[in-house]
């Protein structure tokens, strides 16, 4: 009974594991066919497509070839992304460290009413602020301009909500501790707290990185100039013709990802394991 | 792989993803031409081969022999035209052959102008809409 158990729960962890990786299997082995098998396979019959193939009939870099070699656009829009998200991730790691530090060991007025503020912006759908945040950024002369979305993702409240609860587990006593051996705030910060934290930032890292590299909005609505578009949204209008490049670009945009996932997928959880007493 | 290793390892792969996409877009210019089918082009002449003034209405043109794949009569050749995106590429253009000697056939045709650049020679074989990096222009 208990091994029927067993295995239930194995292959229901396999099923729910191909159906989570299929979208990854299926765009690198499309990425490695040529653009005629891809557009063979996806063209549309009676509104259904005609096969799914997961091996490529003949082994192919074409497409890489063209997004690497043939089609620089394709790589500007990479470094569009990666100007938009590095110093958003920055950023928001710097302010929101602050700011949590601030907000869960300091002690000044309104300060958990401010921080109620902060919650109702978390709450709040991206879509609600998009138009408040157009006219600040017109009136900023900001529009058309890599800051319009730099600015709003550094100052975003998610960061600040994170660290705040991983802070506010650190006892108060070490704090007291170092300000009686006359520390100052930045020294207990940079010292004492960030040591600390070190997995609330990693993940914190991991989670406003994916957020920003596949920013769709935004730019759609802060940006006149196409060719600043980050390779998220160019993904969505290359053309009927280039099907196989989305492929090829897909595994592209989403190494970046992947690495920084390796980089902290191990301190991921942590901020909670070690802070939930 | 340990916690370290695979840090180690994920920070090196992208450092080097990085590095590699620099360069690569850094350099996409010259790659793409480099690997671009080089044309050498001319200037299309008008005129006939008997150097006599033309006697009915249809323009004739001189093509160099090279420039022109014949069949017979018929014929077609490569003119140059800049994209939307200011990228130069060949189009084929139909001609009807009417006369050749030496250097020049004699052609007519409706696709062609006298201010068009036409391809006489090019590095690898080229077909309609492709692009192509001018590498000599008469």
């Amino acid at each position: 009974m208990k091994r029927t158990k067993l295995l239930f729960k194995y292959f229901l962890l396999l099923v729910i594991t191909v159906v989570f990786l299929f979208p990854v299997i299926y765009m690198l082995a499309c990425s490695f066919m040529s653009s005629t098998e891809v557009q063979k396979m996806l063209s549309f019959t009676d509104g259904q497509y005609k096969t799914v193939n997961m091996i490529p009939q003949m082994f192919s870099f074409e497409q890489y070839y063209q997004v690497f070699f043939r089609r620089a656009e394709y790589l500007l829009k990479f470094w569009n992304a990666v100007i938009i998200t590095f110093p958003t991730v920055a950023g928001q790691l710097v302010v929101s460290s602050l700011a949590a530090f601030a907000f869960a060991k300091l002690k000044f007025p309104l300060k958990d009413k401010l921080f109620f503020i902060y919650i109702v912006l978390l709450i709040l759908p991206l879509q609600v602020t998009l138009v408040p945040n157009y006219i600040v950024l017109d009136n900023l002369k900001l529009l058309n301009n890599f800051l319009s979305i730099i600015l709003p993702g550094t100052f975003s409240a998610f960061g600040i909500c994170l660290l705040r609860q991983s802070i506010k587990y650190i006892p108060d006593a070490s704090i007291e501790a170092a300000l009686i051996d006359g520390a100052s705030y930045f020294k207990i910060f940079t010292r004492i707290i960030l040591p600390q934290i070190k997995g609330g930032l990693i993940t914190l890292t991991l989670l406003c990185f994916i957020d920003n590299w596949n920013v769709v909005e935004q730019p759609l609505i802060y940006f006149k100039d196409k060719g600043m578009y980050p390779l998220s949204i160019t993904l969505a209008e290359i053309g009927d013709s280039d099907y196989g490049i989305v492929f090829a670009c897909g595994v592209m945009f989403m190494i970046p990802a992947l690495l920084i996932y390796l980089y902290g997928q191990k301190d991921i959880d942590s901020p909670f394991i070690q802070t939930d007493k | 792989m340990t916690k370290n290793r695979l840090k180690k390892f994920s920070i090196r792969a992208t450092v080097a993803f990085f590095i590699i996409l620099a360069v690569l877009t850094y350099l996409s210019g010259t790659i793409d031409n480099m690997l671009l089918p080089k044309v050498k082009t001319s200037d299309v002449i008008v005129g006939t081969l008997s150097g006599e003034a033309n006697g009915n209405m249809q323009t004739k043109y001189l093509l160099p022999l090279s420039s022109v794949n014949s069949f017979g009569e018929n014929g077609s050749v490569f003119v140059i035209n800049t994209d939307e995106s200011e990228k130069t590429r060949v189009n084929e253009v139909s001609v009807t052959i009417t006369g050749e000697d030496d250097l020049y056939y004699e052609v007519t045709s409706t696709g062609l102008f006298s201010d068009m650049k036409i391809v006489y020679k090019a590095s690898k074989s080229i077909s309609d809409g492709d692009r192509v990096y001018i590498e000599e222009d008469y």
